[in-house]
């Protein structure tokens, strides 16, 4: 464990509060087409030591509602509210704001390539969050060679003046997790970090990052599209579509008892190990709407096989329906958690 | 063994280093290295041809003698100095302040990036030589006038080559990862944008060398360079344009010297430029393995 921080955190602790709450969070861009709403009212949150995933399709806006958590997010309009630890971080000074990234709350990219400056060393990199804190060199050094080691890298006093090229795929993504991790923060925003690597190497990510967030007792946002990490990764799951949150529940129920039809979707098109061999697994019709082309009621209804004339003329709510005990923003939730709900 | 492999490997360049390396060395080691005093002026050798005896006998003047019978050879390397220091200290100046506007205007973008990039399209209209003409006629000719005169009028590549660079770097992953860290924007563009831009702005610097060690010589062979009885290479022909027709070493030797010089500096720069391109590409690639 890395002891006495040089800096405290910026804000103090929120006796009580979750230690993240995201209310009515929009994102839209100004772009030649016209606006773009990539985010629409998003509302969550997170406490602290909780693991929560955010799924949904390339597109569905939960990059950028991440990248906007983070205030990375350029040329964006973003509005609502990003509440950490009792500050509301949209207004904080961008200078506060710096300091807490990294340092409270990190963030590991999808792709380590080109998420590592490729002219300096893992090392230096890797680093590099304690240096911008004020931590002296050789202190610095000698955590990142003990972060390095508990991420798995073997031989850290030689790797450490490796160049990312020198890395394969799963080491680099090793690297980023040091990085994400070596702040010690108390939420790190994961943003699909194992699409880039096969599935054996993923496993093995999934795993030690699992461990050490574990370990240090950080919450996660853990954001992919790929429904099967998710299972055994996170407490609470939110299903986005074109911008908006679908379905939120447990992960359990999420899987057993889904009462949204885009998340039945994308669980008929996953490969099951268990019941009768499929000979083709069933996808979901059509594609994503275009940000820019969000169709009216439902945005889901055009590709939904429960679409009735209603889903097309008025955008349902999200709220949990009478016989079902998890929030869906369906019209026919209802009748799907009665059919689901005794199965 | 590894260096007669080199030599061997690049003939071109290594004979450009050498010129180099000899132009740079007879410029530091002057009075060591002359023949001849280039200042002592003897009016009965007056333009002597090349291998001509010296009067007291004791070398050859091998380039022969000018107007005033000083030794060419000594001249031309008493000009190298000059026509180096001029080349180095102005790409030097108009590199630093090219590449640091560059480098604002492509990371801030905005207002900045929009005022500053229509100053390099001005800057860009205006014939850079008749600028140099114009601010060394108001300001008279001097050896800092000429160096700041070269600087401001080649600012502009670097600043623009610096932006495009700055523009598609700034978009990279790890730049965003920089700012998820929590770098600040002035250690993003020190630590992260500067070191990136390093090989492509030191290529274009060697190459801009050559062209300001050409303008200097223009400038000088057009009065408003520098000034006698210090010379350059330019300065010496235009000395020598008077006896063309009778002496004709007057002119060629210093053309030679800039002609070489500048080749020199052009190939090393080339194959620099190849070097480092293809070391960027080794860098993204992965190394594949061979398979059966």
């Amino acid at each position: 464990m890395i002891g006495n921080k040089i800096e405290s955190k910026v804000a103090p602790t929120h006796a009580g509060g979750p230690l993240l709450e995201v209310k009515n969070l929009k994102v839209s861009f100004e772009t030649v087409n016209g606006r773009v709403l990539a985010v629409n009212d998003l509302n969550f949150s997170v406490q602290t030591g909780q693991r929560i995933g955010i799924v949904g399709e390339s597109g569905s806006g939960k990059s950028v509602a991440a990248q906007a958590l983070m205030g990375i997010l350029r040329g964006a309009d973003i509005s609502g509210e990003i509440i950490f630890r009792g500050t509301n971080l949209l207004e904080l000074e961008e200078d506060h704001y710096r300091k807490l990234r990294g340092w409270d709350i990190s963030y590991v990219f999808q792709d380590p390539l080109s998420a590592l400056d490729p002219i300096r060393t893992i090392g230096d990199q890797v680093s590099q969050v304690l240096r911008l804190r004020n931590v002296k060199a050789a202190e610095a050094k000698n955590k990142t060679l003990e972060i390095l080691d508990r991420v798995g890298i073997k031989d850290p006093q030689r790797r450490y003046n490796d160049y990312p090229h020198q890395f394969s795929g799963g080491m680099r993504q090793r690297a980023m997790i040091a990085m994400a991790l070596i702040g010690e923060p108390s939420l790190v925003i994961a943003d699909e970090p194992t699409t880039s690597l096969d599935v054996r190497v993923q496993a093995q990510v999934i795993d030690l990052f699992n461990k050490l967030t574990e370990e240090q007792g950080t919450a996660v946002i853990f954001i992919t599209h790929d429904l099967s990490i998710m299972a055994g990764f996170a407490e609470d799951v939110y299903v986005m579509y074109a911008g908006n949150i679908v379905e939120s529940a447990k992960t359990d129920e999420i899987y057993y008892r889904s009462i949204h039809p885009y998340t039945l979707g994308l669980l008929g098109s996953i490969p099951r190990i268990r019941g009768p061999v499929l000979k083709s697994l069933t996808a979901i019709k059509g594609k994503p709407p275009a940000p820019t082309d969000i169709p009216p009621g439902c945005p889901f209804h055009p590709r939904c096989t429960y679409a009735s004339s209603e889903c097309a003329e008025l955008k349902p709510t999200l709220q949990i329906p009478k016989s079902g005990n998890h929030l869906s923003a369906c019209h026919h939730s209802e009748l799907l958690s009665q059919k689901n709900g005794s199965r | 063994m590894q260096m007669a492999k080199f030599v061997w490997s690049h003939k071109l360049v290594s004979i450009s280093i050498a010129i180099l390396v000899l132009v740079v060395s007879s410029a530091i080691f002057l009075s060591l290295l002359a023949p001849f005093d280039p200042y002592a002026i003897n009016v009965k050798m007056a333009n002597m041809p090349p291998g001509t005896p010296s009067v007291d006998g004791s070398g050859t003047h091998w380039l022969g003698t000018d107007a005033l019978g000083r030794d060419l050879l000594s001249r031309i390397m008493l000009g190298s100095r000059v026509s180096l220091s001029v080349g180095v200290v102005s790409v030097i100046l108009s590199g630093t302040l090219g590449t640091f506007i560059g480098l604002i205007a492509g990371y801030y973008r905005g207002v900045i990036d929009t005022v500053m990039m229509r100053i390099v399209d001005l800057q860009m209209s205006i014939p850079s030589l008749l600028a140099a003409l114009l601010v060394l006629y108001v300001l008279g000719p001097s050896f800092m006038n000429v160096v700041l005169v070269l600087a401001i009028t080649r600012w502009m590549i670097y600043a623009r080559v610096t932006r495009g660079l700055t523009l598609s770097l700034r978009e990279e992953l790890f730049i965003e990862s920089a700012r998820a860290l929590g770098s600040s924007d002035k250690r993003i563009m020190i630590r992260h944008l500067i070191p990136n831009l390093a090989a492509p702005i030191l290529v274009l610097a060697t190459l801009d060398l050559a062209i300001v060690m050409l303008t200097e010589a223009s400038l000088s062979f057009l009065g408003l360079g520098i000034q006698p009885p210090n010379t350059s290479w330019g300065l010496m022909i235009s000395e020598g344009r008077e006896y063309l027709r009778s002496s004709w070493w007057l002119v060629a030797m210093p053309g030679f010297a800039i002609l070489f010089t500048t080749l020199s500096v052009n190939i090393i720069a080339t194959w620099f430029r190849a070097k480092t391109v293809k070391s960027n590409a080794q860098r993204v690639t992965i190394p594949k393995v061979a398979s059966k």
